[in-house]
């Protein structure tokens, strides 16, 4: 994935977000900034991987906890006051939200670079931090009136 | 008729739930299976006209399940929904049997235009 820059990977992350902000959440979509946002302590969401060998890739949606919530009903077209079954529906909707970012960046990304295998959403509460020897891209964006953040890490090292 | 939507996402099976009745496929059978496991077991036990599978999932993913079907000489019609919507993964799926391919996010009109063209 070395001749795809994580600017480039970024950018298609976003008109992947983009996409699934106005077809599933019913949210137009802004990016506030596109480099060097920061995590907020309070922030948690999905991260999927992309894996081509030697190198890994990983996407992530992020909110506070009312964020999440929010994506969560607009995902699943829930009424303010309808209470979740569980908590695991919240992170459920944020792991499929990432999945679908993860999915539609690699579908952009696709002809310039094959093989790419798509991992399974993990849920994550807090921020991340990647190893120092791993380019990351936090971008801020805005989806309908929920504060987000599109974070990805791609390793450099070579594995194995 | 009998509908079997295949997806390790709850919010990914109401939301498929909730574009079928969107797409005018109210009014019938729908089962949910959490993957392909799931939904081989349920498939051999009643057979269902329609099958839409997500691609990716823990246990058995949904080529997997294809593949095992059309082993068995199971030729339930099978679509996937599925955000592996590049060219290389369409053609796979057709060389392994599957009817269609819906790339998410999709459409209520996806759902329609595929759905009536392969079980009318």
């Amino acid at each position: 994935m070395k001749q795809v820059s994580i600017e480039e990977w970024l950018e298609a992350a976003l008109d992947a977000l983009q996409q699934v902000g106005v077809t599933l959440l019913g949210f137009d979509t802004t990016v506030q900034s596109k480099t060097g946002a920061s995590q907020p302590s309070e922030f948690r969401g999905a991260f999927t991987a992309l894996m081509t060998p030697g190198h890994a890739l990983q996407i992530g949606v992020m909110s506070t906890e009312d964020g999440c919530e929010q994506l969560g009903r607009a995902l699943l077209a829930m009424p303010e006051d309808e209470p979740f079954d569980s908590a695991e529906d919240v992170t459920d909707a944020l792991a499929e939200i990432s999945n679908l970012v993860a999915g539609g960046a690699k579908t952009r990304i696709s002809e310039r670079v094959p093989n790419i295998t798509l991992g399974l959403p993990l849920f994550v509460d807090g921020p991340v931090h990647a190893q120092e020897s791993a380019e990351a891209a936090v971008a801020a964006v805005r989806i309908g009136p929920i504060e987000t953040r599109l974070v990805l890490f791609r390793s450099t090292a070579i594995l194995g | 008729m009998k509908i079997l939507i295949v997806d390790d996402s709850k919010a990914m099976r109401m939301i498929v739930r909730r574009t079928l009745r969107q797409a005018g496929f109210d009014g019938h059978d729908v089962q949910e299976a959490g993957d392909g496991k799931e939904a081989l077991a349920a498939i051999r036990a009643s057979q269902p006209d329609l099958v839409l599978s997500d691609w990716n999932m823990p246990e058995m993913g949904g080529l997997e399940l294809l593949q095992t079907l059309r082993s068995e000489d199971n030729r339930v019609t099978l679509g996937f929904v599925t955000t592996e919507g590049t060219p290389e993964m369409r053609a796979k799926a057709t060389e392994a049997g599957a009817a269609f391919l819906i790339a998410k996010p999709f459409t209520a009109d996806q759902f329609k235009n595929e759905l009536t063209r392969h079980l009318s």
